[in-house]
């Protein structure tokens, strides 16, 4: 009997020690504070349990029995209730909620902060920003600088303090990544992952034939389920490129949809997109791309990264006669991007005595500021798509007011000069 | 003394000493890390449950039940103390400006 009973207590400690090891690996390795939480209660409890009734067994007293119950009935009481009123005041609090989460049924029902991070951290020390380089000598320009007096004072100032890169895990995401957090390194700047998903992506709208609500809902589910992995692949990405870059940055994750794009966006000077993908994360065509989408909403300029060049030497502004072509200059020279690189303004589109004249006064406003600036040769719309490809091949960056200006019917033809260029180019800059 | 000496009781009471601390050392890494306070909070009360854990394995291992009795005591504050931190956590919530 008592062999029987030793066997037995042995067991009991034995388990509820496996099963508490456990319960703390997944505190440890879990990806969120609820599936931690999950952890922590559940196994946790079991295993404490398990180890106070094998105490019993082992001491056999009845005050020790008496003891141990008591412990583990007032552990089963109460544990449920505290987990339940820490997981509620952990979402309150706005706990990161993790990437790969299928459904979120508090959305709406509680009020949620922004993801906030711990307030007690503080950023580390910013290191200082490497010298820019010398611009280089440029072979010939052919409007000579007018006030060399201020040619030289404005590498020192950049206006990027605020940066966000969209995190959505498909299109260039890897190259948008890390353009980003070079352009962090080089200026300073404060860099924040953002990856927005519409948690209504998908869903069936109007009538759906009968029987077809099921797959329909199945193929949302699943839908959005692709685009919460892929988000996850890409913050993990982004967050070793950081890492690794030695580049502080925090990461954030909405299911808001666009809808929430103006309070995500509000506070960032640029926001680093990647290219061929819509807000779902699925090829698009450049006139619904998410980085159009992001520039009509004229919050914030945008960065349509395509491919990642080694450094930007040559930036091309593109002006047509249409009224947003009149701010390209400006907008380059705010955004505080490419201050050494050699810019030409291409006039483009119906040659008219306006165009040129706007062309002519960018060069102007550029110039004043001692940038680098000459007048290339006007592309106009009766360029074939090659021939303007193979023109704009020899340009890093370009600066440009829309990335489609949707001409051709319902965009049957595509010829579009915007087009080809965001396709040619490697960094697209909408103003 | 080796391991042949021990009864098979103290043995596994031992290895499940071992197990627990090894869990200490996983709950103690989240707590320390964070990254989000609820995280922390989550680590804490999970040290509480080791806590009892330990405590029950020390009664085993000393034969003394008064060490049961820290065990259960343990487990009444560790619930208060959740409740309190979960308090906390909402309150600072609400506190928040909405600057952010």
């Amino acid at each position: 009997m008592s062999a029987l009973l030793d066997i037995l207590a042995a067991a009991f400690l034995l388990a509820g020690g496996v099963v508490i090891a456990l319960a703390a690996l997944g505190v440890a390795r879990f990806p969120d504070p609820f599936t931690r939480m999950h952890a922590a209660t559940k196994a946790g409890v079991v295993g404490c349990g398990l180890i106070l009734i094998g105490t019993a067994f082992s001491l056999g007293t009845p005050g020790g029995w008496l003891t141990a119950l008591a412990a583990v009935a007032f552990l089963v009481a109460t544990t449920p209730i505290a987990s339940h009123l820490l997981g509620r005041a952990a979402y309150v609090a706005g706990a990161p909620i993790s990437p790969a989460t299928i459904s979120d049924a508090l959305a709406g029902v509680l009020d949620r902060k922004l993801f906030d991070i711990d307030p007690a951290r503080r950023p580390r020390d910013r290191r200082p920003a490497p010298p820019t380089p010398a611009p280089e000598e440029a072979p010939m320009t052919a409007v000579p600088i007018r006030d060399p007096a201020r040619a030289g004072a404005q590498h020192q100032t950049t206006a990027l303090r605020r940066l966000v890169c969209w995190l959505a895990g498909a299109g260039a995401q890897q190259e948008a990544s890390a353009v980003a957090i070079a352009l962090a390194r080089d200026t300073g700047a404060r860099l924040t992952g953002l990856s927005l998903l519409d948690s209504d992506a998908g869903q069936p709208r109007g009538a759906v034939p009968i029987g077809g609500t099921h797959w329909a809902q199945w193929l949302a589910s699943s839908r959005r389920t692709r685009m919460r992995q892929a988000a996850a692949h890409a913050f993990a990405e982004f967050q070793d490129l950081a890492r690794d870059a030695g580049v502080p940055a925090e990461a954030r994750h909405d299911e808001g949809g666009l809808a929430t794009l103006p309070t995500q966006v509000a506070a960032a000077d640029l926001v680093i997109v990647p290219a061929g993908i819509d807000a779902s994360g699925m090829a698009a065509p450049p006139a619904e791309e998410l980085a159009a989408q992001v520039a009509r909403a004229r919050l914030v300029p945008v960065l349509r990264v395509g491919r990642r060049p080694a450094t930007v030497r040559r930036v091309a502004i593109l002006a047509g006669a249409s009224p947003d072509c009149g701010r390209l200059a400006h907008g380059l020279i705010h955004g505080g991007l490419w201050a050494t690189a050699r810019v030409t303004v291409i006039p483009i589109g119906e040659q008219s005595e306006r165009a040129a004249e706007l062309a002519r006064a960018q060069v102007d406003l550029l110039q004043a500021h001692g940038r680098t600036v000459e007048l290339g040769d006007p592309l106009g719309a009766d360029h074939s798509p090659a021939a303007a490809a193979a023109a704009l091949r020899r340009y890093d960056a370009v600066v440009m007011a829309t990335l489609s200006s949707g001409s051709g019917w319902f965009g049957a033809v595509r010829t579009d000069l915007h087009e080809t260029a965001a396709e040619t180019v490697a960094l697209v800059l909408l103003p | 003394m080796t391991i042949f000496d021990m009864t098979l009781v103290e043995l596994a009471a031992r290895a499940a000493m071992a197990l627990v601390g090894l869990g200490l050392v996983g709950v103690a890494w989240r707590l320390l890390t964070g990254p989000s306070a609820a995280d922390r909070v989550i680590a804490t009360d999970m040290l509480g449950l080791l806590a009892i854990a330990i405590a029950a394995l020390t009664a085993v291992l000393a034969i003394h039940a008064a060490f049961l009795d820290i065990a259960f005591a343990i487990a009444l504050f560790g619930f208060l103390g959740a409740v309190a931190f979960a308090g906390l956590l909402e309150g600072a919530a609400e506190r928040r400006p909405e600057v952010d």
